[in-house]
């Protein structure tokens, strides 16, 4: 029998940053993020919103967000969000679609609620990739709140950055 | 420096409930009962002997369907909340919120990790499918 030299555990490290009221950067819906959450990963930001991945760290990083909405009337309101590669200019990753109405009878989601992206330490070519999470579309009459509170049982809905680093 | 014998020990966590059940209250803990890789379950209660990094969710629906029976999903780590969801099923016209579906908690090596759901009443029943809830994650360094 051979050994692998496998440590028990892995190397990856891991940051979740809570949701900070979303507003619009030049004219598009953009998720916020507390920055001070970032203690363990090579992911920097001056302003919540950007957030630069190190190329230096030769890491692969997998991003996980979301964001939360809330109608201001009784119509449906949608958020449709993505991760944008500021570096290179182009969305990536997979889109997610946050909706404040969903059929109690129906069995959701009937889109993800989380927009994913997977950046390759081989995707960085000497520089840093810089990243926001922005709405493609939205509809409705909605605010972006970093929070919300239900009615009862201490009932709270937060959304959040979760950042994998290899 | 100690190595581990790779059949031994895995590094990734997958744990769930291996049939689908149903439950009623207004804040409960979601019931698990198997572990594929790495972790000890012992009533509801997950434990790693590592730092861990965790994703949860569950599938399933409510037995109400009046407004505002909105359920939210949350880690109790080491008897701490962590960041909540809204999960799958929510009281169609009630809440007029949105938000995401999963849950995600960090915890250290040796605590107590439960998750729970919270309804919008005290009578409500949350029914999950087989193999729901679910926790994944990795051990880390």
């Amino acid at each position: 029998m051979t050994y692998s030299p496998f440590f028990a555990t892995s190397s990856l490290k891991s940051d979740i940053l809570q949701s900070k009221e979303s507003s619009e950067i030049s004219g598009t819906l953009t998720a916020h993020y507390d920055k001070d959450d970032i203690t363990n990963t090579d992911v920097s930001s001056s302003n919540d919103y950007q957030f630069v991945l190190s190329s230096a760290s030769g890491s692969s990083f997998l991003l996980e967000g979301s964001i939360l909405v809330n109608n201001t009337d009784t119509n449906v309101a949608t958020a449709v969000m993505q991760w944008y590669d500021e570096t290179n200019a182009a969305f990536i990753g997979q889109k997610c679609r946050i909706t404040n109405k969903i059929d109690a009878g129906s069995l959701d989601p009937a889109y993800p609620t989380t927009a994913i992206a997977l950046v390759l330490a081989s995707d960085f070519g000497g520089s840093d990739i810089t990243v926001s999470l922005r709405a493609i579309s939205t509809s409705g009459n909605a605010t972006y709140p970093a929070q919300l509170t239900g009615s009862n049982n201490d009932r709270v809905v937060t959304a959040v950055l979760k950042i994998l680093q290899t | 420096m100690s190595y581990s014998n790779f059949t031994d020990v895995n590094p990734l966590i997958a744990v769930y409930h291996d049939s689908n059940y149903s439950e009623t209250g207004g804040t409960m803990y979601m019931d698990i009962d198997t572990s594929l890789h790495s972790g000890t379950i012992s009533s509801n209660t997950l434990t790693l002997d590592y730092p861990c990094t965790l994703r949860g969710d569950w599938y399933g629906y409510l037995s109400s369907t009046q407004n505002g029976s909105i359920i939210n999903s949350q880690f109790n780590i080491d008897g701490q909340d962590k960041y909540q969801a809204r999960d799958h099923v929510s009281g169609y016209g009630g809440g007029n919120i949105g938000g995401p579906e999963v849950f995600f908690g960090d915890a250290s090596a040796n605590v107590n990790i439960k998750a729970r759901y919270r309804t919008a009443g005290s009578s409500v029943t949350v029914s999950t499918y087989r193999f729901f809830p679910r926790i994944t994650g990795i051990l880390m360094k």
